[in-house]
């Protein structure tokens, strides 16, 4: 039955638009849709598609209509009810949010404010924390494009206020136990953090709320810090915050390796500073942070694991194993690997989280000698066309990254992409593990392990289809106390056919295990 | 964490909450038209980061301070809830600013004239046409899905780009052959596609940039006013603008670039603010500027 909504001389942006468009098609019991705007070419193709109706001759190019064929009325009702559901949810949304228009507004009514989290476009974004830091207020810049020069004037800037300018791209902190932006509900405690990488930080301060202790401060620097043009001045002002904070017992300093002269400055510091600090720069050189008397962490695991020893009053110990065991996981990753067709051989990593691509990479690369990526370890390794073109032998990809992310939201907040790309992996049949992230907490999408698990499970059954079997290996990165809940999405994973180890670097352990199997 | 509490978000002409703002920046162009007295505007439609006033120089748009100045428009220094207008109230706009009752909402004194006129002078000289088409496609390339994009690579695959295709075809024929042609091939595409500003008028506002250039404004600009009469106020209102030479500061931006051909990365920032406009519209400006870069502009051959 064909049927007609129309809203006279009604204009709604594009964006409700388009989304009135998807969500009806989605309805069941709608076969076909058209939503638009009653101009002459729209009209013609509701004609050419035969959706029109008597009343459509009403219809008139200022007028939004909805032209839908639907198995019956009550399909179509629930068609308008959508409608209406659709724009006034956006409605409501626009009235009951706060919009301060300016940051001296937001101080009239808020004199006390002294943190501000800044998401704005890149070329405005550098102003914005400008004025933060004139007001007096500590920065977290969410926002990235800004430059090298705009990054180190704020940050020269923050450090002669004694005031903290976090980032740019800058997406997880918690400051007195309040978390910003990405992160998780972690215990309070007092383990205190700086980091120069978003997952890196909610990786180790997950682990750590996971073994039963907690935060005190978690601080973010932006990924650019510690690099020489930057000098590691936001690491250093951090760290010294830390140093004076009566809650920090221990510290934990996270990022990928520093220029040499930040890495030394920034140790001696910290050596300075008197309190146990373990130091993760992920695939990095231990001997430089034990010259220090620091403590150099292999993973991101193992520098949660030595900070709750060292909170404990315990010796820190390397851990490089298994929650369940070495000899189990051999076992089990034996068991998997048995299942396989012959040429079965490769792995294809799929993240949504960067640091924690970057590290299971790094934990590998010592094995297979080449994973090609969009986020190379080697230059040489740079697969090119990541998003549209097809994977190569080992490959490890960032959703995260620049290429993937133009024009779309953050694959933590709209895994889609990712999603496909489990599917598309699967036909290959080469491959015979799949290694995946699913980053939960405040932030993220509300539930990425539904998502993940439908691709997993299509996936499974394509490659099955085809006399393969098809392993794949998952690590959640989040608490039960985050809003998804670990242990439901883990549930959900595992209800797909994933195997879920507690860590990256324990699901990329198993993942090697495999290999080895595989290969000899 | 604090529970957000109700502030003062600008409102324009409400009685309770009145708080005047200076705007950021305003379009050149429009100023002019206040030269000889003040005009008469009407609330037309509001958005949430955008509204329109109906006038008798044409419709004139305040947008919020996230968005980039446009054809006649406004750009506030706060942004403003529009939401309070109703339809239909009237308003005065002279040089000094926007005004309702006697008294000033938002003043232009302080606010940055832009010239948004086309540069004549665009894609001549150093302009590279290759590595022009080459970083559009690339874009593109990995945007689909979103309004009449997969037409740069003959995709079919929603219903008004299978739709669209064959007048596109005739459209960009008809570019070869006389201004009439084109003005009436123009009018056979417009008005077509899903959202406010329907897809196949952003491609026309970028395919008759590229016209204007190569065969005058006057065969552009009749072929906009022509096609304007097929679509809705809002959309008509735009293609009559690039008609007359006047496009977004982003879209000006990204020609100036292509022109003097820029760096890699500023060519794709600029693309990237382009396609960031709307839902799709950015996507179709840029598919309908691939088109006519194709067809109309000459530039230096990549070696």
């Amino acid at each position: 039955m064909k049927k007609l909504e129309v809203r006279k001389n009604a204009y709604y942006d594009s964006v409700t638009l388009m989304t009135i468009s998807k969500e009806v098609k989605k309805l069941d019991g709608v076969r076909e849709a058209l939503v638009g705007m009653g101009t002459d070419l729209n009209r013609d193709l509701v004609v050419s598609t035969g959706l029109k109706t008597d009343e459509f001759d009403a219809v008139t190019s200022n007028d939004f209509f909805i032209a839908a064929e639907c198995e019956s009325e009550e399909v179509f009702d629930a068609v308008v009810k959508k409608v209406d559901e659709l724009l006034t949810k956006k409605s409501e949304k626009s009235k009951s949010d706060y919009f301060p228009p300016t940051l001296d507004g937001a101080l009239r009514i808020e004199p006390d404010i002294n943190v501000a989290i800044i998401s704005v476009p890149g070329r405005f974004a550098a102003g914005v924390a400008q004025d933060c830091l004139n007001h007096g207020v500590n920065v977290m810049l969410f926002s990235d494009n800004v430059t090298l020069e705009e990054e180190k004037a704020l940050k020269e800037y923050a450090v002669s206020k004694e005031l903290l300018m976090m980032g740019p791209d800058c997406g997880t902190a918690m400051i007195n136990g309040v978390p910003l932006a990405f992160a998780n509900v972690i215990r309070h405690g007092d383990i205190g953090m700086v980091s120069a990488s978003g997952t890196g930080s909610q990786e180790v301060s997950t682990i750590i709320d996971q073994l039963g202790c907690g935060i005190s401060q978690m601080l973010g620097t932006g990924g650019r810090d510690l690099k020489k043009d930057i000098g590691g001045l936001m690491m250093k002002q951090c760290l010294d915050a830390l140093i004076h904070d009566d809650e920090t017992k221990i510290i934990t300093l996270v990022s990928k390796p520093p220029a040499a002269e930040v890495a030394a400055e920034i140790l001696k510091q910290a050596a300075e500073g008197g309190k146990p600090t373990v130091v993760c720069f992920i695939g990095g050189d231990p001997k430089l942070i034990e010259q220090y008397g620091l403590i150099p962490a292999v993973s991101l695991e193992d520098a949660a694991h030595k900070a709750v020893a060292l909170s404990r009053g315990q010796t820190p110990v390397v851990f490089d194993s298994f929650d369940m065991g070495r000899e189990n996981a051999e076992k089990f990753a034996k068991q998997e690997t048995d299942k396989m067709a012959p040429g079965q051989k490769y792995v294809r990593g799929l993240y949504t989280g960067g640091t924690i691509c970057d590290e299971a990479m790094k934990l590998m690369i010592g094995d297979l000698g080449h994973i090609y990526s969009n986020i190379p370890l080697s230059p040489e390794d740079r697969l090119e066309n990541a998003r549209k073109g097809p994977s190569k032998q080992d490959t490890f990809l960032d959703f995260g990254d620049d290429e993937f992310t133009v024009g779309r939201p953050h694959p933590m907040i709209d895994p889609s992409l990712r999603a496909e790309r489990v599917v598309d992996e699967a036909k290959d049949p080469e491959v015979a593990i799949i290694q995946v992230d699913c980053v939960i907490g405040y932030g993220s999408h509300p539930d990425p392990a539904a998502d993940l698990s439908d691709s997993i499970r299509q996936a499974r059954e394509l490659a099955q289809a085809e006399g393969r079997y098809l392993s794949v290996v998952a690590t959640i990165c989040g608490t039960d106390a985050d809003p998804q809940g670990k242990a439901a999405s883990r549930k959900k994973l595992e209800d797909a056919g994933a195997i879920v180890l507690p860590s990256n670097a324990q699901a990329t352990r198993f993942t090697q295990l495999m290999l080895k199997n595989l290969r000899g | 964490m604090q529970e957000a509490k109700g502030g003062p978000r600008t409102r324009i002409a409400d009685s309770e909450v009145r708080v005047m703002q200076e705007a950021f920046g305003v379009c050149e162009t429009m100023m002019r038209c206040f030269e000889s007295g003040a005009r008469e505007l009407k609330v037309h439609s509001v958005f949430d980061r955008a509204m329109n006033f109906s006038s008798d120089c044409g419709m004139i748009t305040l947008l919020s301070p996230d968005r980039c100045l446009m054809p006649f428009s406004v750009l506030l220094r706060e942004f403003a809830d529009f939401r309070a207008l109703s339809r239909g109230r009237s308003f005065r706009i002279d040089k000094s600013g926007i005004a309702v009752d006697g008294r000033t909402e938002i003043g232009f004194e302080t606010a940055v004239r832009t010239d948004l006129h086309l540069p004549e002078t665009a894609f001549s000289g150093a302009f590279e046409k290759q590595p022009a088409l080459d970083a559009l496609r690339s874009f593109l390339k990995d945007h689909t899905d979103r309004g009449l994009t997969e037409l740069v690579f003959d995709g079919r695959q929603s219903v008004y780009a299978r739709f669209l295709a064959p007048r596109l075809e005739r459209l960009r024929q008809a570019a070869k052959e006389s201004d009439e042609s084109l003005i009436a091939a123009a009018y056979d595409v417009a008005g077509c596609g899903e959202g406010l500003t329907p897809s196949s008028d952003d491609l026309l506002c970028g395919y008759l940039l590229c016209a204007s250039l190569a065969r005058g404004r006057d065969a552009a600009q009749k072929a906009a006013y022509r096609a304007s009469q097929r679509t809705n106020d809002i959309s008509a209102s735009l293609l009559r603008r690039a008609g007359d030479g006047l496009f977004s500061q982003d879209a000006l931006s990204l020609i100036d670039c292509l022109s003097r051909g820029g760096p890699a990365g500023e060519t794709q920032a600029a693309i990237a603010r382009v396609a960031a406009f709307g839902s799709s519209s950015g996507c179709d400006f840029l598919t309908g500027l691939y088109f006519g870069i194709l067809d109309f502009t000459k530039g230096k051959e990549a070696m």
